[in-house]
């Protein structure tokens, strides 16, 4: 590589760390990363570099009450679990999702795992042509459940099942979004919360995405606005599981 | 701040669920990263939001944690700071903020009177991370710390600058060089 390639994959890290890319780009920066450690590694020297400047600031001591969110969520999350939930702190219409907000639990994995076998019956399922995807979302306190998996086999769209109905705030909407290893993020579409099955199409990058290890995010946001990762609230957190035939 | 040695261990034990080892890595580091969300996003509610959820994401990703990628501080505000720029960048303030014109001045000369600094390393650091500032040009200057502290894009920042975009991604592009070989060469010497 010459040195001029060089720098240009250094600003391109250093650019990626700083904030300054377009979200395309930096969603094109995150894939890369996975499949070429060198500039994995100069990201890496560049957070490094540019986290200087916040151990710069003078420390300013949080509110007890962030730890206090912070410990409720523990309660309800592990570090090796699949999902998080938060709940708005000042929001006094969306204070009761503090309680509501779960994560994808175990009965949420096994009843995804279901799923992916082929229901409770168990029997032997043909496998599809191309990749399928199985994922659930549960909220415990409710129970309200959402059965997604792909739709079809070119997977250009999810079947979305919301079994229950899930109360949403007005001017709120669930907005669910794929998001990858590298913590990039792709939206689906709203997830719909009255009972019944759904259709939701996909973009080529959500598919790419959901390709490898990634999750589904849903989270509240303003139905008015639109955005290409979650912005608001993020309610729940869910493992994607993949079959290849 | 703690040792880096014992963050690592508390990242460690928070890893393998130890709620206490999180708690003291919360204490020893969540001052730090509540400054640097406040910069970011001016506005406390929002700060205190960004660092709930950069703390519930620590938890939860505290198993991929790589010593050799680098010093548990920088991995937890890299951490606090992406998820900053996440909520600066999907949604706008419901209130605008007042413009402070002289915010950067401000930045650079608050940097020379804070940060009680506790590491002989740490201050060896923060020094050479100002001489190099002091090496870039005035505009270049601007630019990295506006991104780096207000999260501005490319176009924002030529807004802010009234200068053409192009003449913005230079000025970055040749800061962000300047500045790591400037790095460079005071860690060599």
């Amino acid at each position: 590589m010459s040195d001029m390639q060089h720098d240009d994959r250094d600003l391109d890290a250093a650019e990626y760390v700083l904030g300054t890319l377009s979200p395309e780009a930096a969603r094109d920066m995150a894939e890369r990363m996975a499949r070429e450690p060198e500039l994995a590694r100069a990201v890496a020297d560049w957070e490094t570099r540019l986290a200087r400047f916040g151990e710069d600031l003078a420390p300013v001591e949080p509110p007890a009450r962030v730890w206090q969110a912070i410990s409720d969520d523990l309660s309800m999350t592990r570090p090796t679990g699949r999902g998080d939930i938060r709940e708005a702190a000042n929001d006094s219409a969306l204070r009761r999702w503090r309680i509501a907000a779960v994560a994808a639990s175990t009965a949420a994995i096994l009843l995804a795992g279901a799923l992916w076998l082929g229901g409770p019956t168990g029997g032997p399922v043909e496998a599809a042509a191309q990749p399928t995807y199985a994922s659930m979302i549960y909220d415990q306190p409710t129970g309200m459940s959402w059965l997604i998996h792909s739709a079809g086999q070119d997977d250009n769209a999810l079947a979305v099942e919301a079994l229950q109905n899930y109360d949403v705030p007005e001017g709120k909407a669930l907005r669910m979004y794929v998001r990858g290893p590298g913590g990039e993020a792709s939206l689906v579409g709203d997830l719909p919360h009255a009972p019944g099955q759904y259709t939701m199409d996909l973009s080529t990058s959500a598919r790419q995405m959901m390709a490898r290890n990634s999750e589904i995010v849903v989270a509240m946001e303003d139905a008015g606005q639109t955005a290409s990762q979650p912005n608001g609230r993020i309610m729940w957190v869910s493992p994607i599981a993949l079959r290849r035939s | 701040m703690a040792e880096r040695e014992q963050l690592e261990a508390w990242l460690v034990a928070t890893a393998q669920g130890d709620e206490q080892a999180f708690r003291k890595l919360y204490s020893a580091t969540s001052s730090q990263l509540y400054s640097l969300l406040l910069r970011i996003l001016r506005s406390p509610e929002r700060a205190q939001d960004a660092l709930q959820d950069a703390y519930v994401r620590i938890w939860q990703k505290a198993h991929t944690y790589a010593p050799e990628r680098g010093a548990p501080l920088t991995w937890l505000l890299s951490i606090a700071r992406y998820r900053a720029l996440d909520m600066l960048r999907r949604k706008q303030p419901e209130v605008a903020m007042p413009e402070e014109p002289d915010r950067v001045a401000t930045l650079l000369e608050d940097e020379q009177s804070l940060s009680p600094l506790e590491e002989n390393e740490n201050q060896q650091s923060l020094s050479a991370i100002n001489a190099c500032l002091g090496d870039l040009s005035d505009e270049q200057r601007q630019c990295v710390l506006l991104a780096y502290y207000e999260g501005l894009t490319h176009q924002e920042l030529a807004e802010r600058m009234d200068a053409p975009l192009g003449t913005v991604k230079s000025w970055i592009r040749r800061g962000l060089l300047r500045l790591r070989d400037c790095l460079a060469e005071e860690a060599i010497s």
